[in-house]
């Protein structure tokens, strides 16, 4: 076995690979991660989601969906909710 | 089998390892590697984990403190060369049959050894980007200003030393964290992911780590099966 570039990843999934990253990073329970939608806040409503957290997510999401997100696109309103964040990730997925 | 325990300070070159061992002394012996800056601490669990679990299959294993590291009495800041020294030395010193290494672990494994690398990270740059990311998001949140990895560049090049996330790393370290790499070991497991070789949660990001008994005792059966193929092959 070695490793190998994750597959690319279907748009209809990103939701799905947001959300299975949020759960493994902040270590939620599955029903706060299933239950969140487009309008869930993140930052500032998830008590486990502070700086040290907002860094890991992101090298995970980059590491998951092989993608590289520049430090200076990371401002307050990309965690605002979960919906501003899973359009981000689409959004550099398919650039 | 029990999971017998045994704690000791041990030699490995220059350096005086505190050394965590468990399982039968006559075992075959895994030697673990642990990962770098704050991931060591979270995967602290991890290792305890495989430990107990590898004994109670029979197998004994070593988690050493590289120098600088986890119980090291020397708090100066880490070094990447010297880590690597420490690990091969202590390695030489043993009649190991794998090493078992997470995360950055990986970028300091010997060729000399036998390697199961578990979530390796190949490129120590990666590393070095986390480190400051987090720093950046923490000093963005405290002083409004933005830190990235310019900015880290003109400490390290006026002969300073960066704080990133915790840790004091230095230019030498910056430097062989951007320009070191591993390469792929010849056994890998994912844990955690997309496509995981092995359920389990991805610990090394995780602020409160969750239980990893059950991961543990995947992985001790993929050891398993390497030394029973290692000893069937010889």
């Amino acid at each position: 076995m070695t490793a190998a570039a994750p597959p690319p990843v279907p748009s209809r999934d990103i939701d799905a690979e947001v959300r299975d990253v949020l759960r493994d990073v902040l270590a939620l329970d599955a029903e706060t991660a299933e239950g969140m939608t487009a309008d869930t806040p993140l930052f500032g409503a998830l008590p486990e989601l502070d700086s040290m957290a907002v860094a890991g997510l992101l090298t995970e999401l980059e590491d998951r969906l092989d993608i590289l997100i520049d430090d200076d696109e990371v401002d307050g309103e990309l965690f605002e909710t979960f919906g501003s964040l899973t359009d981000f990730i689409r959004a550099k997925v398919a650039a | 089998m029990a999971a017998q325990l045994r704690y000791a300070l041990e030699r490995a070159g220059v350096d005086t390892l505190p050394v965590v061992r468990r399982g039968p002394a006559d075992a075959p012996l895994v030697i673990f590697a642990q990962p770098l800056f704050e991931e060591h601490n979270r995967c602290r669990r991890l290792f305890a984990d495989i430990g107990r679990a590898l004994a109670e299959i029979g197998i004994g294993s070593a988690l050493p403190d590289l120098p600088r590291t986890g119980d090291q009495a020397d708090l100066a800041a880490f070094s990447l060369a010297r880590a690597r020294t420490a690990l091969a030395a202590f390695i030489a010193g043993q009649d190991a049959a794998l090493l078992l290494s997470v995360r950055g672990g990986a970028l300091l494994a010997p060729e000399t050894i036998a390697h199961l690398a578990v979530s390796p990270v190949h490129e120590g740059n990666r590393l070095l980007t986390d480190l400051i990311r987090t720093h950046g998001v923490a000093h963005k949140e405290a002083t409004g200003r933005t830190f990235g990895r310019a900015d880290a560049d003109a400490i390290w090049q006026s002969g300073g030393d960066c704080h990133l996330a915790g840790y004091q790393v230095t230019a030498e370290t910056a430097f062989a964290l951007r320009t070191g790499s591993a390469p792929a070991p010849a056994h890998s497991l994912i844990l955690s992911g997309r496509n995981p070789d092995v359920s389990g949660p991805p610990v090394w990001r995780q602020a409160d780590p969750e239980c990893t008994a059950e991961a543990a005792r995947e992985i001790s059966d993929r050891v398993r099966t390497m030394l029973a193929s290692k000893s069937s092959a010889a």
